[in-house]
């Protein structure tokens, strides 16, 4: 899933060790959001919300599948 | 460091020190065993005794915290949890594996003469894999109706 992490993070001038510590995650937790390669749970995807004040969904990018 | 580490340092200590003094003085079949627990015990007790007076050092504590929160992260993360999890499982997986080849080769084994009277071994190996297969099933299951 792609998102914004890394842009949010970089805007606020931190590390992603930095990042990593407010958030109570290691920094390889971190740098596997950020790449796409792990999706974090509900909880850690509300928390990292929190942290930089914007909806989950201006973070997160989900693609819908045009199913209906 | 907490006390509680200062004593289970010592405890250990003194255990492999008992454990020496038995081997040294008394002549057992278990002097192998002995030794073992004996430098588990000694060496043990040091490393852990040794820990708690550096982690103690007036200098050291503020990077003992880091260390320890550092320790409460990496025990808490989700993603290394899961890995964690999965690596077990693939680990058991393996296992099992080598259990079962284990026993078809101690068979082999003792049916060729080249390894004679581990029939027990292969009946423990065979009862082994049996409890580790129904055990993982139970526990599944258990945490299939809790979660």
């Amino acid at each position: 899933m792609e998102n914004r992490v890394e842009q949010l993070r970089r805007e606020m001038g931190l590390s992603q060790g930095e990042f990593a510590k407010r958030i109570r995650v290691s920094r390889q937790t971190v740098s596997s959001i950020e790449n796409g390669r792990y999706n974090p749970s509900l909880e850690l995807a509300f928390t990292i919300s929190d942290f930089f004040g914007k909806p989950i969904e201006e973070i997160f990018l989900h693609e819908r599948s045009g199913s209906t | 460091m907490k006390r509680k580490h200062l004593i289970t340092g010592l405890i250990y200590l003194a255990f492999g020190i008992v454990c020496l003094c038995i081997e040294i003085t008394y002549d057992t079949r278990l002097d192998s065993l002995l030794c073992g627990l004996c430098g588990a015990g000694i060496g043990g007790g040091a490393a852990m005794l040794y820990k708690y007076f550096w982690w103690n050092r007036p200098e050291n504590s503020e990077i003992y915290q880091e260390k320890l929160d550092q320790e409460d992260i990496d025990l808490h993360d989700e993603r290394k949890e899961q890995l964690r999890n999965r690596a077990g499982r693939y680990a058991y997986l393996v296992g099992m594996v080598i259990i079962a080849v284990s026993i078809v080769l101690f068979y082999i084994l003792d049916a060729l003469d080249i390894l004679p009277d581990t029939g027990w071994v292969t009946i423990y190996l065979y009862g082994y894999l049996v409890v580790q297969y129904i055990l993982g099933i139970i526990i599944y299951r258990w945490l299939n109706a809790r979660y």
